[in-house]
């Protein structure tokens, strides 16, 4: 049992998890993930059935992946449980360290002591130490990793994410009652600008409601949820009416639809389009464009009269008169596409915290060096967490520097 | 234009100092390595004068795209040569190991785009600067680390312990910086991605090649602290290990989309 606990909180062990995670993870970036099995069998052949039983099509969420990095918790929590443990003596180790050290040849104790005293060091008792915070760099830093593996596993298995598109004055209610209404939807900022900006109405489960504006890398929170600014789409804008003069009735088609009054003759819509060409014999031709954007937007549609289907390519503000009704398509309306996100409030918080821990062991391990000196009248003997070597010679060279002036 | 010129003049000046500083190690010439390293001072003048104009120009940092990033890089490594050199006078191989790095980086940045683009909506973060100056820091240290791992290599059998027992430390200590931002990096690209894509990891190609680099510069860091490696076997492994840096800046961006496919 003590062997086994002793490999499993091993360097060793640590290190061929790590190693094991990014041979899986090159694999992930080299392989397509989350295709089909026909994707495979064109893309890899003869290699697609290996991938498939090997779940290589979605490595980061196979069994093997995760429990390496499970496996990678339990290194670390042994570790820094052991860490902990010789954290007490750790500062005493040190000095013991420095006072079973050979001496540096060539130092002299006096000298030493004042150039000690100028690097920093503080003296008790014939020891000079410095940053001996330092001793704690690598228990916060293998802390902070461990925490921010908990944390994002529990990101990763809380979250739940919804998406949603809605049209400007459509509503979503959530599953604990909190309601979001999109009032107003743009793709360009006041000096045209690309940024899309909805503004959303926000109502609470508990009823309080509040306007707030989204963007990218804006996103507003809502309870336990959090709404982004995740996508737009463009949807067809049909005014519909009765007679050249009556007031028109405008719909709003985010999907194929028929639209008709008498249920026989009407419009069927099919698509928006951003673009269009014109063949040599006239012919208008929709075209996809980078991102949906609408550069001279076309619509996709037949008209339906008397059992009849004329399939055809419309620009906006053209009218066709159909069994006595006047459709007229307008300018395509844009609308937000939002993703819902809700996961219990400290998470995030967690995530975050174990992030400053991380930076601060790094630091504490990289640059707040614990070291040790014990000078004495038979020679000066240096114990550092890093490079005592380095440590004597910027002994020496303060030694100089001193004498010189 | 006239920042196009500009850009020109450092690439110029690198390579100017890169043949001044070969030629004096090769004839033993101070006098040609004293010039090196003022042609290279008076370049990354220029180089500085140039991103800086850009940053102007562009109204945000100029660090957005893969010559921004690229031009970026070249400077860092000029920089951090310099500043070993300045603080200590010694140290005229750094101009020898910096001064084609820089070049070598510089110029492919005059192959990449160079027109300035409005930033997109994603990209305009306050996480931006953070993530990408770090981000430049880390690449530009992982560099020179690797060139004095190269160095270390190619002198072993010729220079003293003192000088190998240097270059080892400097490459170490250069590892330690570049890990510490390498580690902000990604922490900070976690933060802006839950801000902006909903989600702080997505398994994005740059971000798994970024905790792949992250992984071999940990086990770098293990096998120095702990197992107590130096000398051949750390500049080896520090050269290894800016392969995949440089995969990870040039590989992933040129033979992988994800959502980092407009940098």
């Amino acid at each position: 049992m003590k062997k086994v606990l002793s490999f499993l909180r091993s360097m060793r062990f640590g290190m061929v998890l790590l190693a094991l995670i990014a041979v899986l993870s090159v694999f992930g970036t080299l392989i397509a993930q989350g295709q089909s099995a026909a994707y495979y069998a064109h893309a890899c052949p003869g290699w697609d059935g290996v991938i498939l039983a090997l779940g290589l099509d979605h490595v980061y969420s196979t069994w093997y992946y995760v429990a390496l990095f499970a496996a990678l918790c339990l290194n670390l929590l042994l570790c820094s449980v052991l860490r902990a443990g010789r954290l007490r003596t750790a500062r005493a180790g040190l000095i013991a360290r420095a006072q079973k050290a050979g001496p540096v040849a060539g130092l002299d104790a006096d000298q030493a002591a004042a150039a000690l005293k100028r690097l920093g060091f503080r003296e008790q008792d014939g020891v000079y130490t410095r940053r001996m915070l330092g001793v704690f760099g690598p228990l916060v830093t293998h802390t902070g990793l461990l925490l921010l593996m908990i944390a994002a596993a529990c990101a990763f298995s809380l979250a739940q994410k919804q998406d949603a598109w809605l049209m400007v004055g459509d509503s979503l209610t959530l599953a604990d009652g909190a309601k979001i209404r999109v009032e107003s939807f743009s793709m360009e900022d006041a000096s045209g600008r690309l940024e899309y900006t909805s503004v959303l109405e926000l109502t609470g489960a508990d009823g309080t409601s509040r306007t707030a504006t989204i963007q990218v890398n804006h996103p507003a929170r809502l309870g336990a949820h959090t709404v982004y600014q995740q996508s737009y789409a463009f949807a067809g804008v049909l005014d519909v009416q009765t007679a050249p003069d009556a007031p028109a009735e405008q719909v709003v088609l985010d999907s194929p639809a028929f639209i008709s009054l008498d249920g026989a003759n009407g419009i069927q819509y099919q698509q928006v389009y951003g673009d269009y060409t014109v063949t040599e014999d006239g012919q208008i031709m929709p075209v996809n464009t980078a991102g949906g954007v609408m550069v001279h937007p076309v619509y996709l549609t037949a008209v339906i009269a008397d059992g009849e289907q004329r399939l055809g390519a419309v620009l906006p503000d053209e009218t066709f008169e159909v069994g006595g009704v006047y459709y007229t398509f307008r300018e395509p309306a844009a609308y937000p596409g939002l993703r819902i996100k809700t996961q219990p409030g400290w998470v995030l918080p967690l995530l975050y915290a174990s992030f400053v821990v991380l930076i601060a062991g790094l630091y504490l391990c990289f640059f707040h060096v614990p070291a040790a000196v014990c000078v004495t009248q038979d020679g000066v003997r240096i114990a550092s967490g890093k490079d005592t070597q380095g440590l004597a010679e910027s002994l020496t060279d303060a030694i100089h520097d001193m004498a010189e002036q | 234009m006239m920042l196009n010129v500009l850009f020109y003049i450092p690439i110029a000046l690198y390579f100017v100092a890169m043949l001044l500083e070969f030629m004096g190690a090769a004839f033993k010439r101070a006098s040609l390595r004293r010039a090196a390293w003022f042609v290279l001072l008076g370049a990354i003048g220029v180089h500085t004068a140039y991103t800086v104009l850009r940053g102007i120009r562009a109204g945000r940092i100029p660090m957005a795209n893969q010559f921004e990033f690229a031009n970026a890089f070249a400077l860092g490594v000029a920089v951090i040569g310099a500043l070993f050199k300045l603080r200590n006078r010694s140290m005229d191989w750094m101009v020898t190991l910096c001064t084609p790095c820089a070049f070598v980086l510089i110029s492919y940045a005059a192959f990449q785009p160079q027109e300035i683009t409005e930033l997109m909506p994603a990209l305009r973060s306050v996480w931006f600067t953070a993530h990408i100056g770090t981000a430049v820091l880390s690449y530009a240290a992982f560099a020179v680390a690797a060139c004095c791992g190269l160095r270390y290599l190619l002198l072993e059998k010729k220079e003293t312990d003192a000088h190998l027992r240097q270059l080892d430390n400097l490459s170490y200590k250069l590892v330690c910086f570049g890990y510490l931002m390498l580690t902000v990096v990604i922490l900070t690209g976690c933060v802006w991605a839950e801000q902006a894509w909903s989600s702080f990891w997505t398994w994005d190609p740059k971000e798994v090649w970024a905790l792949i680099t992250w992984i071999l510069y940990s086990i770098y860091l293990h096998q120095r602290i702990r197992m107590n490696w130096r000398g051949r076997r750390m500049a080896f492994f520090s050269i290894l290990a800016f392969v995949f840096v440089i995969f990870t800046f040039v590989g992933v961006n040129t033979l992988m989309s994800g959502l980092h496919s407009y940098a």
